[in-house]
Protein backbone atom coordinates (compact mmCIF):
# COMPACT_ATOMS: atom_id res chain seq x y z
CA UNK A 1 0.00 0.00 0.00
CA UNK A 2 2.48 2.41 1.15
CA UNK A 3 4.47 1.30 -2.20
CA UNK A 4 1.52 2.63 -4.07
CA UNK A 5 0.73 5.22 -2.70
CA UNK A 6 4.48 6.57 -2.95
CA UNK A 7 4.69 5.04 -6.80
CA UNK A 8 1.50 7.30 -6.88
CA UNK A 9 3.02 10.77 -6.13
CA UNK A 10 6.14 10.46 -7.77
CA UNK A 11 4.18 9.86 -10.68
CA UNK A 12 2.23 12.30 -10.01
CA UNK A 13 5.07 14.94 -9.16
CA UNK A 14 6.90 13.93 -12.55
CA UNK A 15 3.72 14.61 -14.45
CA UNK A 16 3.45 17.73 -12.78
CA UNK A 17 6.86 18.83 -13.51
CA UNK A 18 6.80 17.28 -17.32
CA UNK A 19 3.40 19.41 -17.82
CA UNK A 20 5.32 22.30 -16.48
CA UNK A 21 8.35 21.78 -18.63
CA UNK A 22 6.25 21.81 -21.62
CA UNK A 23 4.64 24.97 -20.67
CA UNK A 24 8.04 26.49 -20.04
CA UNK A 25 8.68 25.57 -23.52
CA UNK A 26 5.93 27.28 -25.20
CA UNK A 27 6.32 30.11 -23.25
CA UNK A 28 10.32 30.49 -24.46
CA UNK A 29 8.86 29.38 -27.71
CA UNK A 30 6.82 32.21 -28.39
CA UNK A 31 9.21 34.42 -26.34
CA UNK A 32 12.21 33.68 -29.00
CA UNK A 33 10.21 33.57 -32.11
CA UNK A 34 7.99 36.24 -34.38
CA UNK A 35 5.28 35.23 -32.59
CA UNK A 36 6.15 37.07 -29.63
CA UNK A 37 7.61 40.45 -31.34
CA UNK A 38 5.48 43.21 -29.82
CA UNK A 39 4.73 45.89 -32.54
CA UNK A 40 7.92 48.36 -32.26
CA UNK A 41 7.72 51.19 -30.18
CA UNK A 42 6.24 54.82 -31.10
CA UNK A 43 9.24 57.18 -31.89
CA UNK A 44 7.76 60.30 -30.80
CA UNK A 45 10.90 61.98 -31.95
CA UNK A 46 9.57 60.99 -35.67
CA UNK A 47 5.97 62.19 -36.80
CA UNK A 48 6.50 60.73 -40.24
CA UNK A 49 7.18 57.06 -38.39
CA UNK A 50 3.94 55.36 -39.80
CA UNK A 51 3.08 57.87 -42.14
CA UNK A 52 2.29 55.59 -45.76
CA UNK A 53 3.89 58.49 -48.21
CA UNK A 54 7.29 58.70 -46.07
CA UNK A 55 7.15 54.98 -46.01
CA UNK A 56 6.81 55.09 -49.73
CA UNK A 57 9.28 58.27 -50.13
CA UNK A 58 11.85 56.69 -47.77
CA UNK A 59 11.93 53.56 -49.56
CA UNK A 60 12.64 55.09 -53.21
CA UNK A 61 15.95 57.19 -51.42
CA UNK A 62 17.12 53.85 -49.92
CA UNK A 63 17.85 52.63 -53.47
CA UNK A 64 18.69 55.73 -55.35
CA UNK A 65 21.85 55.87 -55.82
CA UNK A 66 22.10 58.73 -57.54
CA UNK A 67 21.92 60.21 -54.07
CA UNK A 68 25.35 59.99 -53.63
CA UNK A 69 28.51 62.35 -54.53
CA UNK A 70 29.76 58.95 -56.38
CA UNK A 71 26.04 58.31 -57.88
CA UNK A 72 26.69 54.46 -57.24
CA UNK A 73 25.82 54.50 -53.39
CA UNK A 74 22.40 53.80 -52.13
CA UNK A 75 21.59 52.74 -48.20
CA UNK A 76 20.98 49.50 -50.15
CA UNK A 77 24.26 49.00 -51.58
CA UNK A 78 25.31 48.34 -47.81
CA UNK A 79 22.15 47.01 -46.00
CA UNK A 80 20.57 45.05 -49.51
CA UNK A 81 21.84 41.97 -50.70
CA UNK A 82 20.43 39.19 -53.20
CA UNK A 83 17.19 40.79 -52.83
CA UNK A 84 17.15 40.30 -49.00
CA UNK A 85 17.82 42.95 -46.38
CA UNK A 86 21.00 41.52 -45.28
CA UNK A 87 24.52 43.26 -44.62
CA UNK A 88 26.65 43.86 -47.46
CA UNK A 89 30.68 42.45 -46.24
CA UNK A 90 32.11 42.98 -49.35
CA UNK A 91 32.31 46.69 -48.59
CA UNK A 92 35.00 46.88 -46.06
CA UNK A 93 34.42 49.45 -43.45
CA UNK A 94 38.14 51.43 -43.51
CA UNK A 95 39.84 53.37 -40.91
CA UNK A 96 37.64 56.48 -40.97
CA UNK A 97 34.39 54.09 -40.20
CA UNK A 98 36.67 52.55 -37.21
CA UNK A 99 36.72 49.09 -39.47
CA UNK A 100 33.12 48.37 -38.11
CA UNK A 101 31.20 45.83 -39.57
CA UNK A 102 28.03 46.98 -41.87
CA UNK A 103 24.86 46.10 -39.55
CA UNK A 104 21.47 44.61 -39.78
CA UNK A 105 18.63 46.96 -40.49
CA UNK A 106 16.24 43.96 -39.14
CA UNK A 107 13.79 45.36 -36.54
CA UNK A 108 16.17 48.27 -36.59
CA UNK A 109 12.72 50.05 -35.20
CA UNK A 110 12.96 48.21 -32.16
CA UNK A 111 16.06 50.01 -31.22
CA UNK A 112 16.92 53.21 -29.03
CA UNK A 113 20.52 53.68 -29.47
CA UNK A 114 22.04 53.08 -33.14
CA UNK A 115 25.20 52.09 -34.22
CA UNK A 116 27.89 49.49 -32.86
CA UNK A 117 28.59 52.20 -30.11
CA UNK A 118 24.73 53.32 -30.12
CA UNK A 119 26.11 57.12 -30.67
CA UNK A 120 22.67 58.62 -31.98
CA UNK A 121 19.29 58.16 -30.12
CA UNK A 122 16.78 57.88 -33.21
CA UNK A 123 16.78 55.84 -36.34
CA UNK A 124 15.65 59.20 -37.95
CA UNK A 125 18.98 61.06 -37.16
CA UNK A 126 21.27 57.33 -37.97
CA UNK A 127 20.12 58.12 -41.52
CA UNK A 128 22.01 61.31 -41.84
CA UNK A 129 25.41 60.42 -40.68
CA UNK A 130 25.91 58.00 -44.00
CA UNK A 131 24.53 60.88 -46.34
CA UNK A 132 27.17 63.42 -45.13
CA UNK A 133 30.27 60.45 -44.48
CA UNK A 134 33.07 60.64 -47.39
CA UNK A 135 32.75 57.01 -47.45
CA UNK A 136 28.93 56.81 -48.03
CA UNK A 137 27.16 58.61 -49.63
CA UNK A 138 29.46 61.48 -49.23
CA UNK A 139 26.68 64.56 -49.96
CA UNK A 140 27.46 67.66 -48.47
CA UNK A 141 24.38 68.64 -46.52
CA UNK A 142 22.76 71.50 -48.55
CA UNK A 143 23.31 69.20 -52.30
CA UNK A 144 21.50 66.19 -50.39
CA UNK A 145 18.67 68.63 -50.11
CA UNK A 146 19.03 70.18 -52.78
CA UNK A 147 19.23 67.24 -54.83
CA UNK A 148 16.06 65.37 -52.78
CA UNK A 149 14.06 68.68 -53.45
CA UNK A 150 14.80 68.75 -56.90
CA UNK A 151 13.50 65.05 -57.80
CA UNK A 152 11.54 64.57 -54.64
CA UNK A 153 8.99 66.99 -55.07
CA UNK A 154 5.81 65.62 -55.59
CA UNK A 155 6.77 63.29 -52.62
CA UNK A 156 7.72 66.56 -50.66
CA UNK A 157 4.32 68.35 -51.40
CA UNK A 158 2.50 65.21 -50.22
CA UNK A 159 3.95 65.28 -46.52
CA UNK A 160 3.59 68.61 -47.27
CA UNK A 161 -0.28 68.83 -47.28
CA UNK A 162 0.01 66.29 -43.68
CA UNK A 163 1.90 68.86 -41.14
CA UNK A 164 2.67 72.49 -40.93
CA UNK A 165 6.07 72.20 -39.82
CA UNK A 166 8.15 71.69 -42.27
CA UNK A 167 5.88 74.19 -45.15
CA UNK A 168 7.83 77.19 -44.08
CA UNK A 169 11.21 75.44 -44.70
CA UNK A 170 10.73 74.27 -47.92
CA UNK A 171 9.47 77.31 -48.92
CA UNK A 172 12.59 78.86 -47.80
CA UNK A 173 14.77 76.02 -49.30
CA UNK A 174 12.96 76.87 -52.86
CA UNK A 175 13.50 80.07 -52.73
CA UNK A 176 17.42 79.99 -51.71
CA UNK A 177 17.35 77.41 -54.86
CA UNK A 178 15.79 79.72 -57.60
CA UNK A 179 17.01 83.09 -56.48
CA UNK A 180 20.63 83.50 -57.50
CA UNK A 181 23.59 84.88 -54.58
CA UNK A 182 21.49 83.62 -51.67
CA UNK A 183 23.06 82.36 -48.33
CA UNK A 184 22.40 79.22 -47.45
CA UNK A 185 19.17 79.00 -45.28
CA UNK A 186 20.70 76.82 -42.72
CA UNK A 187 18.26 76.03 -40.11
CA UNK A 188 15.50 75.24 -42.67
CA UNK A 189 18.16 73.04 -44.58
CA UNK A 190 18.88 70.97 -41.55
CA UNK A 191 14.96 70.78 -40.76
CA UNK A 192 14.45 69.38 -44.73
CA UNK A 193 17.34 66.92 -44.20
CA UNK A 194 15.85 65.68 -40.72
CA UNK A 195 12.89 65.12 -42.79
CA UNK A 196 14.79 62.92 -45.34
CA UNK A 197 15.76 60.92 -42.36
CA UNK A 198 12.39 60.80 -41.14
CA UNK A 199 10.81 58.94 -43.94
CA UNK A 200 14.38 56.76 -44.56
CA UNK A 201 13.28 55.70 -40.98
CA UNK A 202 9.45 55.30 -41.67
CA UNK A 203 10.47 53.03 -44.61
CA UNK A 204 12.98 50.99 -42.29
CA UNK A 205 10.69 50.52 -39.89
CA UNK A 206 8.41 49.14 -41.94
CA UNK A 207 10.37 46.37 -43.72
CA UNK A 208 9.08 42.88 -41.95
CA UNK A 209 11.13 40.68 -40.82
CA UNK A 210 11.76 37.49 -42.47
CA UNK A 211 10.39 34.09 -41.05
CA UNK A 212 13.39 31.66 -40.38
CA UNK A 213 13.52 28.08 -39.63
CA UNK A 214 14.07 29.20 -36.23
CA UNK A 215 10.65 31.12 -36.49
CA UNK A 216 9.15 27.25 -37.72
CA UNK A 217 10.34 25.42 -35.20
CA UNK A 218 8.75 27.56 -32.54
CA UNK A 219 5.50 27.11 -34.01
CA UNK A 220 5.68 23.77 -34.18
CA UNK A 221 6.54 23.48 -30.61
CA UNK A 222 3.48 25.89 -29.86
CA UNK A 223 1.41 23.82 -31.56
CA UNK A 224 2.62 20.64 -29.98
CA UNK A 225 3.64 19.04 -33.02
CA UNK A 226 6.53 16.57 -33.65
CA UNK A 227 9.12 18.11 -34.79
CA UNK A 228 11.59 16.59 -37.78
CA UNK A 229 15.33 15.74 -37.06
CA UNK A 230 16.86 19.00 -38.21
CA UNK A 231 14.82 20.83 -36.29
CA UNK A 232 15.02 18.68 -33.31
CA UNK A 233 18.71 19.60 -32.82
CA UNK A 234 17.97 23.32 -33.72
CA UNK A 235 15.95 23.13 -30.68
CA UNK A 236 18.64 21.46 -28.42
CA UNK A 237 20.71 24.15 -30.14
CA UNK A 238 18.04 26.66 -28.33
CA UNK A 239 18.26 24.73 -25.25
CA UNK A 240 21.81 25.43 -24.90
CA UNK A 241 21.58 28.94 -26.09
CA UNK A 242 19.14 29.86 -23.30
CA UNK A 243 20.43 27.31 -20.96
CA UNK A 244 24.35 26.65 -20.55
CA UNK A 245 25.39 28.63 -22.92
CA UNK A 246 24.03 31.66 -21.56
CA UNK A 247 23.69 33.32 -24.68
CA UNK A 248 20.20 34.64 -23.80
CA UNK A 249 21.63 36.70 -21.05
CA UNK A 250 22.04 39.51 -23.65
CA UNK A 251 20.57 38.21 -27.10
CA UNK A 252 17.41 37.71 -25.33
CA UNK A 253 13.70 37.97 -27.02
CA UNK A 254 12.83 37.28 -30.83
CA UNK A 255 15.56 39.80 -31.89
CA UNK A 256 17.73 37.75 -30.02
CA UNK A 257 19.02 41.43 -28.51
CA UNK A 258 18.12 43.09 -25.01
CA UNK A 259 19.22 46.82 -27.46
CA UNK A 260 21.27 47.07 -24.71
CA UNK A 261 25.75 47.74 -24.49
CA UNK A 262 28.11 45.04 -23.11
CA UNK A 263 31.35 44.23 -22.78
CA UNK A 264 32.17 40.96 -24.16
CA UNK A 265 36.32 41.04 -24.43
CA UNK A 266 36.23 41.24 -27.47
CA UNK A 267 40.00 40.84 -29.01
CA UNK A 268 41.38 44.17 -29.91
CA UNK A 269 42.21 45.19 -33.73
CA UNK A 270 45.59 46.20 -33.72
CA UNK A 271 45.45 49.45 -35.59
CA UNK A 272 42.21 50.56 -33.43
CA UNK A 273 43.67 49.68 -29.80
CA UNK A 274 41.64 49.64 -26.90
CA UNK A 275 38.29 51.12 -27.93
CA UNK A 276 36.35 53.01 -25.47
CA UNK A 277 32.83 51.76 -26.99
CA UNK A 278 29.91 52.94 -25.39
CA UNK A 279 31.41 55.28 -22.61
CA UNK A 280 33.02 57.57 -25.72
CA UNK A 281 29.65 58.38 -26.83
CA UNK A 282 28.41 59.07 -23.68
CA UNK A 283 29.06 62.74 -22.86
CA UNK A 284 27.86 64.07 -26.56
CA UNK A 285 24.49 61.55 -26.45
CA UNK A 286 22.03 63.94 -25.02
CA UNK A 287 22.89 67.29 -27.27
CA UNK A 288 23.11 65.83 -30.46
CA UNK A 289 22.55 68.29 -33.52
CA UNK A 290 20.28 65.42 -34.82
CA UNK A 291 18.44 63.60 -31.84
CA UNK A 292 15.02 63.22 -29.64
CA UNK A 293 16.53 66.32 -27.88
CA UNK A 294 17.51 68.62 -31.07
CA UNK A 295 15.33 71.42 -32.47
CA UNK A 296 14.39 68.79 -35.63
CA UNK A 297 12.30 66.06 -33.15
CA UNK A 298 9.18 65.69 -33.08
CA UNK A 299 9.04 64.90 -29.49
CA UNK A 300 7.91 66.91 -26.60
CA UNK A 301 10.45 67.72 -23.69
CA UNK A 302 9.69 64.47 -21.83
CA UNK A 303 9.74 62.27 -25.02
CA UNK A 304 13.16 61.24 -24.47
CA UNK A 305 13.09 59.14 -22.19
CA UNK A 306 15.86 57.09 -23.15
CA UNK A 307 18.13 60.35 -22.81
CA UNK A 308 16.60 61.40 -19.55
CA UNK A 309 17.52 57.98 -17.86
CA UNK A 310 20.47 57.42 -19.53
CA UNK A 311 22.84 54.80 -17.45
CA UNK A 312 26.31 56.42 -18.16
CA UNK A 313 28.01 54.21 -15.46
CA UNK A 314 31.53 53.60 -16.63
CA UNK A 315 31.49 50.05 -14.99
CA UNK A 316 28.74 49.18 -17.87
CA UNK A 317 29.45 51.05 -20.64
CA UNK A 318 33.63 51.09 -21.27
CA UNK A 319 34.29 48.61 -24.02
CA UNK A 320 31.07 47.88 -24.17
CA UNK A 321 29.13 47.32 -27.86
CA UNK A 322 25.72 47.02 -28.94
CA UNK A 323 24.12 43.50 -28.41
CA UNK A 324 23.17 42.79 -32.29
CA UNK A 325 20.40 40.99 -33.47
CA UNK A 326 21.65 37.29 -34.45
CA UNK A 327 18.68 37.22 -36.77
CA UNK A 328 19.87 35.95 -40.36
CA UNK A 329 23.53 35.64 -39.06
CA UNK A 330 24.23 32.75 -41.15
CA UNK A 331 24.08 35.48 -43.69
CA UNK A 332 27.49 37.01 -42.53
CA UNK A 333 31.24 35.37 -42.50
CA UNK A 334 32.80 37.79 -40.14
CA UNK A 335 31.87 38.41 -36.99
CA UNK A 336 32.17 41.21 -34.53
CA UNK A 337 32.08 44.96 -34.35
CA UNK A 338 35.30 45.27 -36.05
CA UNK A 339 34.74 41.25 -37.52
CA UNK A 340 36.69 39.84 -35.25
CA UNK A 341 35.54 36.18 -36.00
CA UNK A 342 35.53 34.88 -39.14
CA UNK A 343 33.28 32.24 -38.17
CA UNK A 344 30.47 31.09 -35.97
CA UNK A 345 32.58 28.77 -34.41
CA UNK A 346 35.28 30.97 -33.84
CA UNK A 347 33.07 33.50 -32.12
CA UNK A 348 31.69 30.23 -29.73
CA UNK A 349 35.37 29.13 -28.70
CA UNK A 350 35.85 32.88 -27.69
CA UNK A 351 32.65 32.75 -25.51
CA UNK A 352 33.62 29.19 -24.31
CA UNK A 353 36.50 30.05 -22.70
CA UNK A 354 36.73 34.07 -22.88
CA UNK A 355 39.89 36.08 -22.18
CA UNK A 356 39.74 38.58 -19.24
CA UNK A 357 39.73 41.29 -22.02
CA UNK A 358 41.68 44.35 -23.17
CA UNK A 359 38.86 46.68 -23.45
CA UNK A 360 38.23 48.16 -20.01
CA UNK A 361 40.25 47.68 -16.92
CA UNK A 362 39.42 49.68 -13.74
CA UNK A 363 41.86 50.08 -11.26
CA UNK A 364 41.09 47.02 -8.47
CA UNK A 365 38.88 45.08 -11.11
CA UNK A 366 39.88 42.22 -13.21
CA UNK A 367 38.06 42.94 -15.97
CA UNK A 368 34.85 44.84 -17.07
CA UNK A 369 33.77 41.55 -19.19
CA UNK A 370 30.32 40.00 -18.22
CA UNK A 371 31.32 36.76 -19.59
CA UNK A 372 32.03 33.76 -17.67
CA UNK A 373 33.64 30.05 -19.21
CA UNK A 374 30.92 27.96 -20.37
CA UNK A 375 32.60 24.49 -20.63
CA UNK A 376 30.13 23.86 -23.69
CA UNK A 377 30.90 19.90 -25.38
CA UNK A 378 31.76 19.65 -29.38
CA UNK A 379 28.59 18.23 -29.16
CA UNK A 380 26.97 21.16 -27.71
CA UNK A 381 29.08 23.60 -29.78
CA UNK A 382 27.36 21.78 -33.07
CA UNK A 383 24.07 22.45 -31.56
CA UNK A 384 24.80 25.68 -31.10
CA UNK A 385 25.92 26.41 -34.68
CA UNK A 386 22.88 24.45 -35.96
CA UNK A 387 20.53 26.78 -33.90
CA UNK A 388 22.89 30.68 -34.77
CA UNK A 389 22.41 28.99 -38.63
CA UNK A 390 18.64 28.82 -38.04
CA UNK A 391 18.21 32.38 -37.25
CA UNK B 1 28.40 45.25 -4.45
CA UNK B 2 30.02 41.88 -5.67
CA UNK B 3 28.37 39.76 -8.01
CA UNK B 4 28.85 36.68 -5.19
CA UNK B 5 27.01 39.02 -2.77
CA UNK B 6 24.08 39.31 -5.08
CA UNK B 7 23.70 36.02 -5.86
CA UNK B 8 24.07 35.81 -1.84
CA UNK B 9 21.35 37.71 -0.89
CA UNK B 10 19.20 36.23 -3.45
CA UNK B 11 19.41 32.96 -1.99
CA UNK B 12 18.83 34.14 1.32
CA UNK B 13 15.58 36.37 0.13
CA UNK B 14 14.79 33.47 -2.21
CA UNK B 15 13.31 32.40 0.96
CA UNK B 16 11.52 35.53 2.45
CA UNK B 17 8.63 36.43 1.49
CA UNK B 18 8.09 39.41 -0.77
CA UNK B 19 4.85 40.42 -0.55
CA UNK B 20 3.23 42.04 -4.19
CA UNK B 21 3.03 45.93 -3.82
CA UNK B 22 4.26 45.98 0.47
CA UNK B 23 8.36 45.18 1.80
CA UNK B 24 10.00 45.60 4.71
CA UNK B 25 13.34 46.86 5.15
CA UNK B 26 16.51 45.64 5.69
CA UNK B 27 16.78 46.91 9.08
CA UNK B 28 13.38 46.34 9.91
CA UNK B 29 12.38 50.13 10.53
CA UNK B 30 10.66 50.99 7.36
CA UNK B 31 7.67 49.50 4.86
CA UNK B 32 7.57 50.75 1.50
CA UNK B 33 3.89 50.32 -0.31
CA UNK B 34 4.25 50.57 -4.12
CA UNK B 35 1.26 51.81 -5.76
CA UNK B 36 1.84 49.70 -8.34
CA UNK B 37 3.73 46.29 -8.99
CA UNK B 38 7.36 47.09 -8.99
CA UNK B 39 7.77 44.22 -11.66
CA UNK B 40 4.68 44.58 -13.56
CA UNK B 41 6.15 47.30 -16.11
CA UNK B 42 6.59 45.02 -18.84
CA UNK B 43 9.96 44.53 -20.80
CA UNK B 44 11.43 47.56 -22.48
CA UNK B 45 9.11 50.41 -21.15
CA UNK B 46 10.41 53.40 -19.25
CA UNK B 47 8.41 53.62 -16.27
CA UNK B 48 7.74 55.38 -12.96
CA UNK B 49 6.41 54.12 -9.93
CA UNK B 50 4.93 55.59 -7.18
CA UNK B 51 5.33 54.29 -3.54
CA UNK B 52 5.13 55.52 0.45
CA UNK B 53 7.06 54.90 2.93
CA UNK B 54 6.00 55.07 6.64
CA UNK B 55 7.55 53.61 9.87
CA UNK B 56 6.70 50.15 10.88
CA UNK B 57 3.81 51.85 12.84
CA UNK B 58 2.01 53.49 9.54
CA UNK B 59 4.19 56.79 10.27
CA UNK B 60 5.02 58.47 6.62
CA UNK B 61 8.17 59.12 6.66
CA UNK B 62 9.11 62.03 4.66
CA UNK B 63 12.81 63.72 3.68
CA UNK B 64 14.58 60.28 2.53
CA UNK B 65 17.26 60.61 -0.14
CA UNK B 66 17.54 57.41 -1.80
CA UNK B 67 19.99 55.61 -4.23
CA UNK B 68 18.38 52.68 -6.83
CA UNK B 69 20.96 50.65 -7.59
CA UNK B 70 20.18 46.82 -9.70
CA UNK B 71 20.42 44.52 -12.05
CA UNK B 72 20.34 40.83 -13.19
CA UNK B 73 23.11 39.13 -10.78
CA UNK B 74 22.73 35.79 -13.05
CA UNK B 75 23.98 37.84 -15.79
CA UNK B 76 26.62 40.20 -14.62
CA UNK B 77 24.90 43.06 -15.88
CA UNK B 78 23.52 46.30 -14.19
CA UNK B 79 20.04 47.95 -14.68
CA UNK B 80 19.64 49.30 -17.98
CA UNK B 81 18.30 52.84 -17.21
CA UNK B 82 19.81 55.17 -14.17
CA UNK B 83 16.15 55.33 -12.60
CA UNK B 84 16.39 57.96 -9.35
CA UNK B 85 13.71 58.56 -7.17
CA UNK B 86 12.02 62.19 -6.23
CA UNK B 87 9.54 62.81 -3.15
CA UNK B 88 6.40 64.51 -3.52
CA UNK B 89 5.80 65.21 0.07
CA UNK B 90 5.66 63.62 3.26
CA UNK B 91 6.12 60.22 2.83
CA UNK B 92 5.00 59.76 -1.08
CA UNK B 93 7.82 59.39 -3.31
CA UNK B 94 8.22 57.96 -7.32
CA UNK B 95 10.76 55.72 -8.33
CA UNK B 96 11.51 57.22 -12.10
CA UNK B 97 12.76 55.43 -14.89
CA UNK B 98 12.66 52.00 -14.19
CA UNK B 99 13.20 49.52 -17.21
CA UNK B 100 13.96 45.83 -17.96
CA UNK B 101 15.64 45.13 -20.83
CA UNK B 102 14.57 41.10 -20.82
CA UNK B 103 12.96 38.61 -18.48
CA UNK B 104 13.82 37.27 -15.49
CA UNK B 105 15.18 37.47 -12.02
CA UNK B 106 16.26 41.35 -11.01
CA UNK B 107 17.58 42.77 -7.91
CA UNK B 108 16.50 45.99 -6.93
CA UNK B 109 18.23 47.88 -3.62
CA UNK B 110 17.07 51.48 -2.80
CA UNK B 111 18.70 52.82 -0.23
CA UNK B 112 18.26 55.70 2.01
CA UNK B 113 21.60 58.12 1.86
CA UNK B 114 20.18 60.96 3.79
CA UNK B 115 17.98 61.99 6.11
CA UNK B 116 16.47 59.84 8.57
CA UNK B 117 17.10 56.36 8.62
CA UNK B 118 20.61 56.56 6.76
CA UNK B 119 21.73 53.17 5.51
CA UNK B 120 18.55 51.02 5.65
CA UNK B 121 17.55 49.85 2.53
CA UNK B 122 14.92 47.90 0.65
CA UNK B 123 16.21 44.66 -1.03
CA UNK B 124 13.30 43.67 -4.35
CA UNK B 125 14.07 40.53 -5.90
CA UNK B 126 11.64 40.98 -9.14
CA UNK B 127 11.21 38.20 -11.00
CA UNK B 128 10.11 39.95 -14.37
CA UNK B 129 7.96 38.28 -16.77
CA UNK B 130 6.35 39.51 -19.98
C1 LIG C 1 29.16 52.08 -47.33
C2 LIG C 1 28.25 51.22 -46.61
C3 LIG C 1 27.02 51.81 -45.98
C4 LIG C 1 26.06 52.64 -46.54
C5 LIG C 1 26.05 53.24 -47.93
C6 LIG C 1 25.03 52.81 -45.53
N1 LIG C 1 25.36 52.10 -44.41
FE1 LIG C 1 24.19 51.83 -42.80
N2 LIG C 1 25.74 50.99 -41.82
C7 LIG C 1 26.97 50.72 -42.36
C8 LIG C 1 27.92 50.39 -41.31
C9 LIG C 1 29.39 50.04 -41.50
C10 LIG C 1 27.21 50.47 -40.09
C11 LIG C 1 27.78 50.31 -38.68
C12 LIG C 1 28.70 51.50 -38.47
C13 LIG C 1 29.10 51.84 -37.06
O1 LIG C 1 28.62 51.29 -36.10
O2 LIG C 1 29.92 52.74 -36.94
C14 LIG C 1 25.83 50.84 -40.46
C15 LIG C 1 24.79 50.97 -39.54
C16 LIG C 1 23.48 51.25 -39.92
C17 LIG C 1 22.34 51.20 -39.03
C18 LIG C 1 22.38 50.89 -37.54
C19 LIG C 1 21.72 49.62 -37.15
C20 LIG C 1 21.72 49.44 -35.66
O3 LIG C 1 21.10 48.49 -35.18
O4 LIG C 1 22.29 50.24 -34.91
C21 LIG C 1 21.24 51.56 -39.77
C22 LIG C 1 19.80 51.64 -39.29
C23 LIG C 1 21.70 51.86 -41.10
N3 LIG C 1 23.06 51.64 -41.16
C24 LIG C 1 20.90 52.37 -42.12
C25 LIG C 1 21.43 52.97 -43.25
C26 LIG C 1 20.70 53.87 -44.13
C27 LIG C 1 19.26 54.31 -43.94
C28 LIG C 1 21.55 54.23 -45.14
C29 LIG C 1 21.30 55.18 -46.29
C30 LIG C 1 21.05 56.55 -45.94
C31 LIG C 1 22.81 53.53 -44.88
N4 LIG C 1 22.70 52.80 -43.72
C32 LIG C 1 23.90 53.59 -45.72
C33 LIG C 1 27.28 50.76 -43.71
C34 LIG C 1 26.57 51.51 -44.62
C1 LIG D 1 27.22 39.63 -22.04
C2 LIG D 1 26.38 39.75 -23.20
C3 LIG D 1 26.49 38.69 -24.28
C4 LIG D 1 26.45 37.31 -24.12
C5 LIG D 1 26.33 36.52 -22.85
C6 LIG D 1 26.57 36.76 -25.44
N1 LIG D 1 26.67 37.76 -26.36
FE1 LIG D 1 26.95 37.52 -28.35
N2 LIG D 1 27.28 39.52 -28.54
C7 LIG D 1 27.15 40.44 -27.53
C8 LIG D 1 27.68 41.71 -27.96
C9 LIG D 1 27.73 43.00 -27.15
C10 LIG D 1 28.15 41.52 -29.28
C11 LIG D 1 28.90 42.53 -30.14
C12 LIG D 1 30.32 42.51 -29.62
C13 LIG D 1 31.28 43.39 -30.34
O1 LIG D 1 31.43 43.29 -31.55
O2 LIG D 1 31.94 44.19 -29.66
C14 LIG D 1 27.87 40.12 -29.61
C15 LIG D 1 28.14 39.52 -30.84
C16 LIG D 1 27.79 38.24 -31.18
C17 LIG D 1 27.89 37.67 -32.50
C18 LIG D 1 28.37 38.41 -33.74
C19 LIG D 1 27.21 39.11 -34.41
C20 LIG D 1 27.58 39.97 -35.57
O3 LIG D 1 26.66 40.44 -36.25
O4 LIG D 1 28.76 40.22 -35.80
C21 LIG D 1 27.45 36.38 -32.42
C22 LIG D 1 27.36 35.38 -33.55
C23 LIG D 1 27.09 36.13 -31.05
N3 LIG D 1 27.31 37.28 -30.32
C24 LIG D 1 26.60 34.93 -30.56
C25 LIG D 1 26.52 34.64 -29.20
C26 LIG D 1 26.37 33.32 -28.66
C27 LIG D 1 26.23 32.05 -29.48
C28 LIG D 1 26.39 33.45 -27.30
C29 LIG D 1 26.34 32.34 -26.27
C30 LIG D 1 27.39 31.36 -26.35
C31 LIG D 1 26.53 34.86 -27.00
N4 LIG D 1 26.61 35.54 -28.17
C32 LIG D 1 26.57 35.39 -25.72
C33 LIG D 1 26.66 40.20 -26.26
C34 LIG D 1 26.62 38.94 -25.69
Amino acid sequence: MKKIARFLSVLFISVLSSISIKAGDIEDAIYFSLRGLPPFPVDKSNYFQQNPDAIRFGGKLFFDTDFSFSGDVSCASCHFTNSRFIANESIPAGQSRNFRMVMQITGAAYNRFYFWDGRIDSLWAQALEPIEHPDEHNLQRHEAVKYVVNKYAKDLDTLMAQSDGYQKHLMLVHHWLTSQNQSLPIESINHVFALIGKCLAAYQASLPIDRTMWDEVAIAKINNQPLTLIQEKIWQGFNIFKGKGRCSACHDGPLFTDFSFHNTAMPTVSVLGIEVGRYRVLPEIQDLEFGCHSIYSDAGKDDCLHLKYLNKRIEENFGAFKTPTLRGINNKTRFGHAGQFSSLKAMIEHYNAPPIGTHGKLINQQSLSELQPLSLTEQEKGHLITFLEAL
Amino acid sequence: MSNKLYILIITFCLSCNVLANKLVSDNEALIITFDNPVDGIGLHNISNIGFTITTIDDNPVAGLGFTVEGGMPGHGHGLPTAPFITEQGSGIYTLNGMKYSMRGQWLLILKVVSGEYTDDQFTLVLNVSL
